[in-house]
C-alpha cells in the first residue's frame, strides 16, 4: 500500500512529527522513503544564489553546499533512520509547493506526508503572485494522498486500527472514499463514516429549529447507507454517524471518541471557482487541532 | 596567461562547460583568471572596424560634453551626482577610448571597461530623451558588452547565461521537452477548474502563438496556467510551438551577439513553421525587446520586423479588455492604492504606455491608481535591467541603484506595484527585501484572473 513515501522536510521543528510518523510507516510497511529537501527560492532574476529556507541567508548552491546540506539532514534525523529499510535524500531549488508537486509527478509516490508549513512563510521570499502557504497548494494539486502531521500528540502512531473518514458529499469526497476503503480492507481496521452538518450559528448561518435539525440528520443518514455500504464489501467493522456543530469540531471530536489512527478527508471542493482561493478552512483546522495525523485527498 | 580554463574567449558550447563554469562557486576563479587573461588587440580593432557603423561613431564626435544628460540617469542620481557616473562620460572613458587607441588596451582597462558596462549602465536608453543630439548611451554600451564578450571580459553569471541559449535556446536549462511536459502539467492542475481548458501544442494557423520565459517554466508555472486560463476564458484561437518557445535572450545583456541571432531564430522558425496570425510575448521587457525590437536585425530581415505581427502581453491584454473578450466584475476592481512601472523596454523603447493604462482603467477602482513621477517614457529603470539583477559581482551597487526605485514608490503611497515585465519585478521585490517598505507588487495575469467575470458556460460545474 505504501511502497514509496516521499517525505517533504525542512529538516526543522516544523516537520518533527511529520518526520516521526513518515519513518514509523516506513517501519510498518516496508516503504522506501524519500526524503525531499527544498533547498530554497532561486533569487533575483537569473543568478545562482539562493535563499536557504532555514537560515535565510543567501547562499551559493554549489556541490559542496548540497553535500553539505544532506549531511545535515542525516545528523538531524540519525536516531529515525535506521527505521527504514531503503532511503534516499534529495534536495531541490524552487518554490517548495511546485518542487513537491514536480516530484509527486515525477516519481509518482504512493503517500506524501509533510509537517506543518515551515516557519520562514509569509516572507517576502516566497512570494509569488497570489498567496497561499505550501501546504495549501501541495493539497490542492497533489496526484497522491497527503498525510499532514501537525501537533505532537498526532505522531505517536503505531499501526492503524481505526480510520475516520469525514465526508462533505463531493465529488473529491468520493475519491477520498474509495481510498478509505481500499486502506480498510488492506490493513483490516475499522472504519468510521462520519458527517458533521453544519449548524455553527453565525449572524449569516440559517437557524433550523431542533426538530428540522434530527430530521435532517435522518435523511442524511438514510442516504449515507445508499451512497457508501454497498461499496464496503470485505469491511466488516465500520459505523456510521452524523453529527451536527461546526463541522471540524466535530470531526476532531468524533476521532477522539473512536480512538482513530488517521482522519482521511477530501480537500472541501465548495470553492471550486478560484485559484487563489484558500484549502478549505474546515481541513485547515482539522488539520491544525486532530490528535491523530490526517490524510487529505483531492483527486 | 592569454587564456584561462573557465574565463576566456570561447563561448560555452556543450551542457558539460555549462556545469563545469557552473560549479565554480561565485566565478571565483572565473574572476581571478580574469585577472590575467590577454587582451587580443588585433581582433578587437578588426572587430570595429568591421561592426562599429557610423551611428555610433557620429554619436562620439559629436558629444558636446554638455552635460544635459547627466540628470537624466538614474545611476548618476543615485551615486551622489558622482561625475564618473554622467552618461557621456561613461562611454566615453570606455568605448571612446578604446576606438581612440585603436584597440590598444591593457586588461586592466578591460576589467574596468567591464565593472562600468555592467554596473554603472542598464541600457535603460533614459539619457537619450535628454542629449540635444540624441546620442543614445545605452546603445553604445550594449555594443561595447559585445566587444567585451568577445574578449572574454563579461560577468559570470551572462556568460553562463549566454551558454544556457546556445546550449539549450533558453536562459535556463530547461528543454523543449521540459517545456510542454510543464505545460501540460500545469494546466492539467487547473483543468477542474476551468472546464475545457486546454494545452494547445504545435497548432498550425493558430491565431495566435504564445512564447514564454523559461524562468515560468522552471520555477512558476502558474504563470502559464494564468496564460492559459486567461487566452482561454477570452475565447482564443492560440498555441505554444514546442521548439521556439522561449522569447527571452540572456545574450544580449551579455553582448552575445551569436548567441543572441540563434536565439531569435528559434522563435521565428516557429513562426514560419506553424504561421500563426500574431505572436504574443508574455509579460517580460527585454524579452519583447530582443525577440520583437532588435531581433528582426540580428538576422538580418530587411523589413525590421519579426515575420509574423508580435506584441507584448499588455497589447493583447488591452485589446481584449477593450473588446468586451475579457469582461472585469466591477466589484472586484483593485481598492487598493496601485502604482504601475513603465518597463523601459516595450514602453519608452516602444512605445506601449497606453496599453497598460487601458488596462489600469479597467482593473483599477476609479481613484486608485497613482502615476510614478516621472512615468510612462520618462520612468526610471527598475534598477535591475540590462543584466545587473543578475550579476552576483555588482550587488551592492544593484542594490544602491534599487533607492531611486523604491522612493519613486514611497511618493506613490501605494501598496501594491503593478510589475508587467520579469526584470522590472524581480527588482521590485529585491528592493521590499532589501529595503523593506512595505508593498505587494505582482504581475498582470494573476491580478486579472481574480476579477474576472467568468461566462456561465466556463465555469465549473457543481
Ligand atoms: S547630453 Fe548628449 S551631447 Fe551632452 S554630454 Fe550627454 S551625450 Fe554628450
Ligand atoms: S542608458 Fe540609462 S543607465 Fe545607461 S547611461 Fe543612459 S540613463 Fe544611465
Amino acid at each position: 500500500m505504501f511502497k514509496k513515501i516521499l517525505f517533504a522536510t525542512s529538516a526543522t521543528k516544523a516537520s518533527d512529527h511529520a518526520a516521526r510518523v513518515a519513518f514509523n510507516i516506513s517501519n510498518l510497511y516496508n516503504s522506501h522513503m524519500n526524503i525531499l529537501h527544498i533547498l530554497g527560492v532561486p533569487s533575483r532574476g537569473f543568478s545562482q544564489k539562493v535563499t536557504d529556507v532555514k537560515t535565510r541567508e543567501k547562499v551559493e548552491v554549489d556541490d559542496e553546499y548540497i553535500a553539505w546540506v544532506k549531511e545535515e539532514i542525516k545528523t538531524y534525523y540519525a536516531e529515525l533512520l535506521p527505521k527504514t529499510k531503503s532511503y534516499e535524500i534529495k534536495t531541490l531549488i524552487g518554490y517548495p509547493h511546485r518542487e513537491i508537486l514536480r516530484e509527486i509527478r515525477k516519481n509518482k509516490p504512493d503517500l506524501l506526508v509533510m509537517g506543518r508549513s515551515t516557519e520562514s512563510e509569509g516572507s517576502p521570499v516566497y512570494k509569488f503572485g497570489s498567496a497561499g502557504s505550501t501546504l495549501q497548494r501541495v493539497i490542492k494539486a497533489s496526484d497522491c494522498p497527503v498525510l499532514l502531521v501537525n501537533r505532537p500528540a498526532a505522531s505517536f502512531w503505531g499501526s492503524i486500527t481505526n480510520i475516520v473518514f469525514a465526508t462533505d458529499f463531493s465529488k473529491s469526497s468520493d475519491v477520498a472514499f474509495d481510498f478509505a476503503c481500499k486502506l480498510a480492507r488492506n490493513i483490516n481496521c475499522e472504519l468510521h463514516i462520519f458527517h458533521a452538518q453544519n449548524i455553527s450559528l453565525t449572524p449569516e448561518s440559517e437557524i433550523f429549529d431542533q426538530d428540522t435539525i434530527e430530521q435532517r440528520m435522518r435523511e442524511k443518514l438514510r442516504f449515507f447507507r445508499k451512497k457508501y455500504v454497498s461499496k464496503m464489501e470485505g469491511i466488516d467493522n465500520y459505523s456510521i454517524e452524523v453529527w451536527e456543530g461546526v463541522p471540524y469540531i466535530e470531526i476532531v471530536k468524533y476521532a477522539r471518541e473512536k480512538f482513530a489512527d488517521l482522519i482521511i478527508m477530501a480537500q472541501d471542493s465548495k470553492n471550486p471557482g478560484s485559484t487563489t482561493e484558500e484549502l478549505g478552512s474546515n481541513i485547515k483546522q482539522v488539520i491544525l487541532r486532530a490528535g491523530c495525523p490526517v490524510l487529505c485527498m483531492t483527486k | 596567461m592569454p587564456e584561462g580554463t573557465l574565463c576566456n574567449k570561447k563561448p560555452i558550447d556543450s551542457a558539460e562547460a555549462l556545469n563545469t563554469l557552473l560549479s565554480d562557486t561565485s566565478g571565483e576563479v572565473y574572476y581571478r583568471e580574469m585577472k590575467s587573461i590577454e587582451v587580443d588587440t588585433k581582433l578587437l580593432w578588426k572587430t570595429i572596424q568591421n561592426t562599429c557603423k557610423s551611428r555610433i561613431r557620429t554619436w562620439l564626435e559629436i558629444c558636446a560634453h554638455c552635460g544635459m544628460c547627466a540628470d537624466s540617469c538614474f545611476l548618476y542620481l543615485v551615486d551622489d551626482h558622482n561625475p564618473k557616473q554622467v552618461p557621456a562620460y561613461k562611454i566615453q572613458s570606455t568605448l571612446g577610448e578604446i576606438i581612440r587607441k585603436k584597440g590598444n588596451v591593457d586588461n586592466n582597462f578591460m576589467i574596468k571597461t567591464m565593472e562600468i558596462a555592467w554596473s554603472q549602465c542598464t541600457c535603460c536608453n533614459r539619457c537619450a530623451m535628454y542629449c540635444p543630439h540624441g546620442i543614445d548611451v545605452g546603445i553604445m554600451m550594449g555594443y561595447l558588452r559585445g566587444l567585451l564578450y568577445q574578449q572574454g571580459f563579461v560577468p559570470w553569471e551572462l556568460k553562463i547565461g549566454a551558454g544556457m541559449h546556445r546550449v539549450y535556446r533558453a536562459q535556463m536549462d530547461v528543454t523543449n521537452e521540459d517545456f510542454v511536459d510543464t505545460f501540460e502539467w500545469i494546466v492539467e492542475e487547473y483543468e477542474d477548474e476551468y472546464p475545457g481548458l486546454k494545452a494547445p501544442v504545435d497548432i498550425q494557423g493558430a491565431d495566435i502563438m504564445y512564447t514564454v520565459n523559461a524562468r515560468e517554466v522552471k520555477h512558476y508555472p502558474e504563470d502559464l496556467a494564468e496564460a492559459a486560463i486567461l487566452f482561454h476564458i477570452a475565447g482564443e484561437n492560440w498555441t505554444v510551438p514546442s521548439k521556439g518557445w522561449e522569447q527571452t535572450s540572456l545574450s544580449m545583456f551579455a553582448g552575445d551577439w551569436a548567441a543572441c541571432k540563434m536565439q531569435v531564430e528559434t522563435v521565428y522558425d516557429a513562426m514560419e513553421r506553424l504561421k500563426p496570425k500574431i505572436m504574443v510575448g508574455t509579460e517580460c521587457g527585454h524579452a519583447h525587446r530582443a525577440t520583437v525590437v532588435e531581433g528582426p536585425y540580428w538576422v538580418g530581415r530587411k523589413d525590421g520586423r519579426p515575420p509574423v505581427k508580435s506584441i507584448h502581453y499588455v497589447e493583447w491584454l488591452a485589446d481584449a479588455l477593450k473588446t468586451g473578450k475579457l469582461k472585469i466584475d466591477p466589484a472586484k476592481r483593485l481598492k487598493v492604492p496601485v502604482t504601475l512601472q513603465d518597463s523601459c523596454n516595450y514602453v519608452r523603447n516602444h512605445g506601449l504606455k497606453s496599453a497598460t493604462r487601458e488596462i489600469i482603467k479597467h482593473i483599477v477602482e476609479p481613484g486608485y491608481f497613482i502615476e510614478m513621477s516621472p512615468n510612462k517614457e520618462h520612468n526610471y529603470c527598475c534598477g535591475g535591467g540590462g543584466g545587473f539583477n543578475g550579476v552576483g559581482l555588482y550587488r551592492p551597487q544593484r542594490n544602491k541603484a534599487l533607492i531611486t526605485k523604491r522612493d519613486q514608490i514611497l511618493s506613490t503611497g501605494a501598496k501594491l506595484v503593478l510589475a508587467p515585465c520579469h526584470n522590472c519585478w524581480d527588482a521590485i521585490r529585491d528592493l521590499e527585501e532589501e529595503y523593506t517598505i512595505g508593498i505587494e507588487w505582482s504581475f498582470l495575469k494573476p491580478v486579472i484572473i481574480k476579477m474576472l467575470d467568468i461566462p456561465e458556460h466556463l465555469r465549473p460545474r457543481e
